[in-house]
């Protein structure tokens, strides 16, 4: 056999090989992903179908859902090592979502059997999905972004402070919104009906954004 | 000498002459690009109409100075495609196929403020003038207001339109027009009152806590 000709073989040989190791090795992280996936995971031992009335968050990123049957988080598995820096704790009634440093990596699903009415945000990013209230107060400071997404709140009185930004999205509806703006608070709402605006105290520098509908919004 | 290597000779001197060429008319171009810049060599061209009240643009960029001296406008080196022409009291603007470039820039200076039609053109207008500003900005047209003072806005915006009012504009009164998408954007600007006398349904408002206090209440969607 010539020189060539057996380079050639060892080259192939060896693409196959690495091919066929992490072939295996992705369908492995793709089960355990897949499973991540379908796992929830409870917050703490013992409070498993606690009902919360409010959340506290510092420096966490993360979405609130619905669930019917099971409350817990859940997190990708590529995350799950990550995850250990988030901390729950259970004060009464609150649930408090802390870690001791920001990290944008992690970002996780916090399903509740019900949502709580109250939300206090400190340097977080949190999504609200399809969730329907009667009410809700938020109250939101420093770097702290919350997005409603497709949601359904009867009375929503939020209350923002420094760089805060509230965003009501996709398909969002608010019944009444009572907004308390200070310093350079944000809001923007997109694609999404407010029945009634309530200012309760606008600071000048503060900024909202209405796209389409603003008579919705403003009336 | 083989004819392979005489090829290959001819195309790297080519190319280097190419490049020489290149380099040389470019850094021309700069270097009167920076005079413009530094206002030493472009005069201030004279409009083809002294007495302008209105001013419709098409398809270009520029900035509106206010000026006690010569009215006109100063182009840079680039743009060759600008026309103006003077009908009446109206003075035109436009590129020459009517479509926007943002090469099309150049900078107006007038006497008094024209009231201004944009028609898919960026204006930028910096006006102490304390007087009224009366303009209609449509297509895909975007004024900014800048370091401006005005006793009062009039303004249609039209199509996916924006008029922008900067943090160092200062408006006694807006009276605003935003049909189809077009949006009203204010960077923390002081306008004493804004009067929406017709706002659709598409439109976007983005307005600071202050402009916000400003806004009288809002017609009745037609």
């Amino acid at each position: 056999m010539k020189l060539s000709n057996a380079l050639l073989i060892t080259a192939a040989s060896i693409t196959f090989f690495v091919q066929f190791l992490l072939a295996f090795g992705y369908e492995e992280a793709y089960q355990l992903e897949l499973a991540s996936q379908k796992r929830i995971q409870p917050f703490m031992v013992g409070v498993e179908n606690q009902r919360f009335k409010a959340i506290v968050t510092d420096r966490v990123g993360f979405s609130i859902q619905n669930h019917p049957s099971e409350q817990g988080y859940k997190v990708s598995y590529r995350n799950e090592e990550d995850m250990k820096r988030i901390k729950f704790r259970v004060e009464n009634d609150t649930l408090y979502i802390t870690t001791p440093r920001r990290s944008q990596s992690v970002h996780f699903d916090a399903f509740f059997l019900e949502i709580p009415n109250i939300i206090i945000c400190r340097n977080s990013d949190v999504i609200l999905k399809n969730v329907t209230l009667k009410d809700l107060k938020i109250k939101m400071k420093s770097m702290s972004f919350v997005f409603f997404e497709g949601c359904h709140i009867g009375q929503l009185k939020a209350d923002l402070n420094s760089i805060a930004s509230l965003n009501i999205t996709r398909n969002s509806k608010i019944d009444t919104l009572e907004l308390r703006l200070k310093d350079k608070a944000t809001v923007s709402v997109w694609k999404s009906e407010i029945g009634e605006t309530k200012y309760i105290e606008i600071d000048d520098k503060t900024h909202f954004t209405v796209i389409k509908k603003p008579h919705k919004f403003l009336q | 000498m083989k004819p392979s290597t005489i090829l290959f000779l001819l195309f790297c001197a080519g190319t280097l002459l190419v490049q020489l060429f290149t380099n040389l008319g470019y850094r021309k171009g700069y270097e009167e690009h920076l005079l413009f810049v530094k206002n030493q060599v472009f005069p201030i061209n004279a409009f083809p109409l002294e007495n302008i009240k209105v001013v419709v643009a098409k398809g270009v960029r520029f900035t509106l100075y206010l000026t006690k001296k010569q009215q006109g406008f100063k182009q840079d080196v680039r743009p060759e495609g600008i026309s103006f022409k003077a009908q009446g009291d109206t003075l035109f603007i436009s590129s020459k196929d009517g479509k926007y470039d943002e090469l099309n820039y150049f900078e107006t200076y007038f006497r008094s403020v024209p009231n201004l039609i944009l028609l898919d053109a960026n204006a930028n207008i910096i006006a102490k003038s304390g007087e009224e500003l009366n303009t209609r900005i449509e297509k895909n047209g975007q004024l900014l207001v800048e370091q401006s003072s005005f006793r009062k806005v009039n303004a249609e915006v039209k199509d996916s339109s924006t008029l922008i009012f900067n943090a160092d504009a200062t408006v006694d009164l807006l009276e605003v027009k935003l049909k189809d998408s077009a949006s009203l954007s204010d960077h923390d600007a002081n306008i004493t009152k804004i009067v929406p006398i017709y706002i659709s349904d598409k439109a976007s408002l983005s307005l600071s806590g202050k402009g916000l206090r400003a806004l009288h209440s809002l017609p009745h969607q037609r």
